[in-house]
């Protein structure tokens, strides 16, 4: 039976009823999860809105069954799969879904959600689910297949290999007799059982005939499956080099989590054998699987994982890293439904582990945070020694710093957190040090809701303790979380706490300075900014700072006392500064979000732009004048583009708003000479010409038939000239060219005559 | 009559029916070993000047008779027999083998099975040839079947060579000039020497901008890019060009231009189209596997010395030359993109507006794509379409909130009485796309209808135990759990929450669950439902920050009476509340009843009372 059949009406009759992106998402969606593409996550949600919007409860059960092969099949994901697994279920045996062929596979799902939480211990329900969905099919459905190969899985997990080997051997008879291929998905099924019977030659034969045959379009999990047990029957059968060259690479596993174990245990076995190197590399590529499996609870995996990656530490003598993992992996194997060894396994490498000899310090104790910053030793040592020159001096700054620092670098935001916790407790608390931790932490990629709840934690501690410097560090900390939530008030309030504990805080002044520019507070800012630029030695970023707090706040003094200092060379007036200096870009809002208008600088951090938008812009920008932050976002580019380069300077604050109005030009390119002198004429009256022509921007004149280069600009007019003003002026300067604008908008603004605008857009087709 | 070496039969009906899929193609082969033979006079005779050579294809429609005549190095006797009567053995494969200057890429016969393909759509193929050896001698080879021929002397014809076809009836539409010329403009492009169909203006006239090395105004270049872009695009218009240029000395020394076309997509759509050439052949037109499936909005036209035609000569072998290249163009795609972001921000809007959904499917596919695109990509939400950054600006402490569609309708009123946008997650791409930026960008995500939502929005206050007891009894109904709680807007006094997975919980172990599961597969489901705590299958939030309720508590304290008459309105408000967001009239009825009894006890007492 053909238990998709049932899609190809629906997905018929969806696209005769204009639904065919929904009936295409049908066909993508087991392409994409078969290929453990991403893009499925995304089309999952919606086939699953589709299935409720046209009231088809079967396709929903369809996209969720799809949904939780990538969920479950694809990225193994366990304790936190039950829920929806369990709900598809029920979802999947209701009235109306219950004849639904994929209720079958949903059933399987959840059966496979049980396996990757833990595949030994829920090993005979499997069984037991595969058998009962047996009963109710035969060798003519496509899932006899599939339900096959799980049950052999579910029965070698028991222990009983060779009765696996037969039941796939007659579900391929079976499958035979009613003319259909087996999938290639026996191949790793049955690779693994010859291996387990003692036969990993045999196990080498099936997998390199696989290969042979293999039209290379089989799914990326099948592949990977089958290299993995290929490189296994290579390394039984002592070909050490074959069992490197078949063995998937981490980045295949990254991708294939469902064999994170057992690539695992056949990287350790290529280690033992001495074929593979057992490095720092390896040990990162470790860290990455035991923290997946922790996240998503594939229990089973965990503990499997942990125990190989702290064995390879503590060959490595790592004991931290060792016992790291095996705290990850014992609090899995609590949970665990069934030990199956997993205690006698933990407790091996912890003994392993325990009697790691150090590497002896290289320098005396104190003098470890030195030595790290310069050694090309892995951070995985430097980690080790500087736990122990914490461990030894528990307020010892710079190196509860720099531990903060590497484990926030190697990922270990776990460790991370109990040393925030342990450090607060100290000397180190009141001392720079901590914000560094504290920061490594905020930068950590563990989850919002844990990072904020133990920093949260440890500010308040802090905040509350007798000591001025703790309270110090307390507010400053969350003066730093407060502007990752962009949170700019509470950032100052912060702020201005931590400073009145310590006025001698440049770092905390200048995020105070720009929480002040963010919310406008220009006077706060500049003031912050005055105190930073005076301890300059040499006016630099913070000079520059004050040049812009200062321009928007209108003390043209500063900026000019200030802009001096940096060298500049500024007229000696009062009142705004106005000259003209480069050409710049600047960011401003565009239709969407916020585009580059080109302007000139007039001052250090000043510019005006000289673009102008099209009429039908909601914002005009020509004319406006505008501080700007002095850090152009495109300097990475300077040395590349040479000469051409020009500075893209992200909008401080708007000085004076545009006030212009614009209008449209089309028609023939009447030359440069021409436009040249309609636009110098115009600018100098405060007027602005802007040529928005696309390139290959072409005109035919009818008349003529001839081909003309086309132009589309905008002018813009001061508020106080009037349309009729600006009609008389354009049409006066381009009564000489040889063919006339069309400038329609104009003219009926001005209550002009449009008649011959009309004309002119007929003739030359603008 | 002479005899071919080999047995022709055989090999003619597998070039008919496997190699080439189109007769257009055995125009192909004849113009490139014209191209072959020109490279070949080129190196071997002295005399020879470049500004003469040329290919020309006229077509005599009436008489079905199609010529390619070019100027190259001709054949004498013996050539004849050894190159157009051995299959397999072309010469231009013994010209390459002799050449060791430079990369051979000005060669492009390969198999030398070029000319047999003229069999193919030919009933009579002739070729009246004179080799530069000896210009006095002109001859005409003629066969019908490939198998055997002559070779005859022939009234003079100038250095060169011109292959004559008497097509077959089938093949007889093949004597056109137009439909020559616009399969050879593709075909052809970066062909070397002139090539003329019908026409003084060499089809191949303008080179190919990528080997184009003049100089050009601004945006000139540009505009010749496009144009050359559209006569690979059937359906799309090219909407800007992005270049590929050789990674140095290795493998992936594709050269060539990539597009953007302007025909709108959706998440997955695969409109990829990429033309290669292999030394200077079009050699695939639908190579679209070259480029990464998530790049369905981009087409292309590139060339490679290293990639390999398989047999067929119209298809790539897949080699570490081709992974490599196909790794090149997916960095070119990238920074492409990138550039355009950065210096054409006009062009990326448009670019934008047309593929947001596939860039998002892009950017979920490609790490290196998501920090560049996931700023300017927009998500549906139920405020409009935005980006992600302003989706989390227009919501308290940049919480990012996305709604699955279905079964979350009261956090959904809410934040809707606030006018906070909620992404729409069952659009494509939405939900994933969120939560790798919350990871990203350190923003909160909040999916409506998790437990987790429903602690970031309900903040548990506690309650008067006798205020908690009143409220209960006239308020929750069977099978709710009341709680007191803080929540925005301060407006709404009450709302009552399932509790999905309280439901599951009832659903998977009740009865009636047997008749319809598996007894193995309800076993699994219950081993999960076993660790959910026993409770109520309903949360009746109350809003403690709410003036109503802390009216009605102060009402209760005093033992005012018409605490009675509040209770009986906040009964109804609670139900029209459930109502509008479940979409489930649940007691509508009574809730209106209330109302009007509410209403009746307001004006039923005296004024000023």
């Amino acid at each position: 039976m053909d238990v998709w059949a049932w899609l190809e009406p629906i997905q018929q009759e969806l696209a005769e009823s204009g639904h065919e992106h929904v009936s295409r998402m049908i066909d993508e969606l087991p392409y994409l999860v078969q290929n453990s593409d991403p893009r499925s996550e995304a089309v999952a949600p919606e086939l699953i809105a589709a299935a409720r919007a046209l009231g088809n409860p079967w396709l929903e059960v369809y996209a969720r069954h799809w949904r939780m092969q990538h969920q479950i099949g694809n990225n193994n994901h366990g304790t936190t799969a039950l829920r929806y697994a369990t709900e598809s279920l029920e979802f999947a045996h209701r009235p109306d879904t219950l004849e639904c062929p994929q209720s079958i596979c949903v059933t399987q799902d959840l059966s496979m959600a049980f396996e990757s939480v833990d595949c030994f211990g829920h090993a005979a329900d499997r069984e037991a689910v595969c058998r009962e969905t047996l009963t109710r099919i035969d060798a003519r459905w496509n899932c006899y297949d599939c339900l096959h190969r799980e049950l052999c899985d579910a029965v070698a997990d028991q222990g009983r290999p060779q009765e696996a080997m037969d039941i796939a051997t007659a579900s391929i008879r079976e499958l035979e007799a009613v003319d259909d291929e087996p999938s290639p998905g026996y191949v790793p099924v049955m690779a693994r059982l010859h291996s387990d019977l003692g036969n990993p030659q045999a196990a080498r034969d099936l997998c390199e005939k696989a290969e042979e045959e293999s039209d290379g379009d089989e799914p990326s999990t099948i592949v990977q499956s089958r290299n993995l047990e290929w490189a296994r029957a290579c390394r039984l059968t002592g070909d050490f080099e074959a069992a490197i060259e078949h063995l998937p690479s981490i980045d295949d596993i990254l991708v294939e989590r469902t064999l994170s174990a057992c690539w695992s245990k056949e990287v350790f076995a290529l280690v033992e054998a001495d074929v593979m190197e057992n490095d720092f590399e390896l040990g990162v590529s470790l860290q990455k699987l035991l923290d997946y499996s922790d996240h998503v609870g594939s229990l089973r995996t965990t503990v499997i994982v942990a125990e190989v990656h702290a064995r390879l530490a503590s060959r490595r003598g790592i004991r931290w890293l060792a016992d790291a993992a095996l705290t990850v992996g014992e609090r899995a194997r609590v949970q665990l439904p069934q030990d199956h060894g997993a205690m006698e396994q933990l407790a091996a490498a912890r003994s392993e582990a325990e009697a790691v000899e150090p590497l002896p310090l290289p320098v005396d104790i104190a003098m470890i945070p030195s030595y790290v910053e310069t050694s090309e030793t892995s951070l995985e040592q430097d980690i080790q020694w500087l736990q122990q020159a914490v461990q030894a001096d528990p307020n010892n700054e710079l190196a509860a710093a720099y531990l903060g620092n590497a484990y926030g670098r190697a990922g270990h935001a776990s460790l991370l957190t109990e040393l925030l916790g342990s450090a607060s407790h100290t000397d180190v608390a009141g001392r720079p040090g901590m914000l560094t931790i504290a920061m490594a932490l905020l930068n950590s990629d563990l989850p919002r809701e844990v990072v904020n709840q133990h920093v949260n934690e440890v500010s308040a501690r802090l905040i509350g303790d007798a000591s001025t410097a703790k309270q110090f560090v307390g507010y400053r900390i969350a003066a730093e979380q407060a502007s990752r939530q962009d949170n700019w008030p509470l950032c100052v309030e912060h702020c201005q706490s931590a400073l009145q504990r310590d006025n001698d805080a440049p770092g905390t002044r200048r995020l105070l300075a720009s929480a002040s520019m963010e919310m406008k507070d220009f006077a706060t800012a500049a003031t912050q900014l005055t105190v930073l630029a005076d301890a300059e030695e040499e006016p630099g970023g913070d000079t520059w700072d004050l040049l812009t707090a200062a321009t928007c706040l209108g003390d043209w003094a500063t900026v000019r006392n200030r802009a001096t200092r940096l060298g500049m060379d500024i007229d000696e007036g009062v009142g705004p500064i106005d000259e003209t200096w480069s050409q710049c870009r600047v960011l401003l809002p565009a239709m969407e979000g916020l585009g580059a208008w080109t302007a000139i600088r007039t001052g250090p951090v000043t510019a005006r732009v000289v673009e102008v938008s099209h009429p039908t812009m909601p914002i005009q920008h020509f004319g406006s004048v505008v501080a700007l932050n002095p850090s152009p976002v495109n300097l990475h580019e300077k040395e590349e583009h040479g000469d051409d380069w020009m500075a893209v300077f992200p909008a401080a604050h708007v000085l004076v708003p545009s006030q212009h109005n614009a209008w449209v030009l089309d028609g023939v390119y009447p030359g440069i000479d021409e436009w040249s002198a309609l636009r110098d004429d115009l600018r100098a009256d405060g007027w602005g010409a802007w040529v928005a022509t696309w390139n290959g921007y072409e005109i035919t004149d009818s008349e003529t038939d001839e081909t003309h280069e086309g132009i589309f600009a905008f002018v813009a007019s001061p508020p106080n000239v009037t349309p009729s003003e600006v009609n008389h002026r354009i049409v006066e300067l381009t009564t000489t060219w040889p063919h006339q604008l069309a400038f329609r908008d104009l003219a009926e603004a001005a209550k002009a005559d449009v008649a011959a605008h009309d004309a002119r857009i007929e003739r030359y087709g603008l | 009559m002479h005899q071919t070496s080999v047995d022709l039969g055989g090999l003619l009906t597998v070039v008919s029916e496997h190699l080439y899929s189109t007769p257009m193609v055995c125009v192909r082969e004849l113009v490139q070993n014209a191209h072959d033979s020109i490279t070949r006079r080129q190196f071997e005779d002295i005399d020879f000047s470049v500004p003469t050579a040329r290919i020309t294809v006229n077509a005599d429609e009436s008489a079905g008779v199609l010529r390619i005549t070019d100027s190259g190095a001709g054949l004498t006797e013996e050539e004849i027999h050894s190159f157009l009567a051995t299959v397999g053995s072309g010469y231009t494969r013994k010209l390459r083998e002799q050449i060791e200057t430079g990369d051979g890429s000005d060669l492009i016969g390969l198999f030398g099975i070029g000319f047999l393909s003229a069999f193919v759509v030919a009933d009579v193929v002739s070729v009246i040839t004179t080799s530069f050896k000896d210009p006095a001698i002109t001859l005409r080879y003629s066969s019908t079947d490939g198998h055997t021929y002559s070779v005859e002397p022939h009234e003079t014809h100038p250095v060169g060579s011109t292959v004559e076809l008497v097509l077959s009836k089938k093949h007889d539409s093949l004597a056109n000039e137009r439909r020559i010329a616009s399969a050879l403009t593709k075909y052809a492009t970066l062909l070397k020497y002139p090539i003329h169909v019908g026409s003084d203006t060499a089809i191949n006239s303008d080179p190919a901008p990528w080997r184009d090395a003049r100089e050009f105004p601004p945006g000139e270049r540009k505009r010749r890019e496009l144009t050359f872009a559209s006569r690979f695009e059937y359906t799309f218009e090219p909407i800007t060009t992005l270049p590929v240029v050789p990674d140095g000395e290795g493998l992936a020394d594709a050269r060539g231009l990539l597009w953007i076309q302007d025909g709108g997509t959706y998440g997955t759509s695969d409109n990829r189209n990429l033309s290669v050439f292999v030394r200077r052949m079009l050699l695939d037109d639908d190579a679209r596997d070259l480029l990464p499936r998530w790049a369905g909005f981009i087409g292309g036209a590139i060339e490679s010395v290293k990639l390999t035609p398989t047999a067929s000569r119209e298809d790539l072998q897949r080699d570490d030359a081709y992974e490599a290249v196909k790794a090149q163009l997916t960095t070119a795609i990238i920074d492409g993109l990138e550039r355009l972001i950065k210096q054409e921000p006009d062009t990326w809007r448009r670019v934008l507006r047309r593929h947001n959904n596939n860039l998002v499917g892009a950017a979920l596919a490609e790490p290196r794509l998501f920090d560049l695109l996931a700023d300017d990509v927009k998500v549906p939400t139920t405020e409009g379409d935005m980006t992600v950054s302003q989706l989390a600006s227009r919501s308290p402490h940049r919480r990012l909130h996305v709604t699955l569609g279905t079964g979350n309708g009261f956090e959904d009123m809410l934040l809707r009485a606030q006018r906070v946008p909620v992404a729409r997650g069952e659009f494509f791409g939405v939900l994933a796309l969120l939560r790798r930026y919350a990871e990203r960008n350190a923003n909160e995500l909040i999916e409506l209808g998790s437990d987790d939502a429903n602690r970031q929005m309900f903040v548990e206050t506690t309650l008067d135990p006798l205020d908690r007891a009143f409220l209960t009894e006239h308020l929750a109904g069977d099978d709710e759990q009341l709680i007191p709680a803080r929540f925005a807007p301060v407006s709404v006094p009450l709302v009552a929450v399932p509790d999905r997975e309280a439901e599951l919980k009832r659903l998977i172990e009740d009865d009636d669950a047997d008749n319809r599961i598996s007894a193995s597969a309800l076993r699994l489901a219950r081993l999960y439902t076993n660790t959910i705590e026993e409770k109520p299958v309903v949360r009746l939030f109350i809003n403690t920050d709410n003036q109503a309720i802390q009216e009605l508590l102060a009402a209760r304290k005093r033992q005012d009476p018409r605490a009675q008459t509040a209770l009986v309105l906040l009964r109804s408000v609670k139900a029209l509340l459930t109502t509008a967001a479940e979409g489930k009239s649940t007691d509508l009825s009574e809730a209106l009843n209330g109302i009007s009894e509410t209403i009746h006890v307001l004006l039923e007492q005296p004024e000023g009372k």
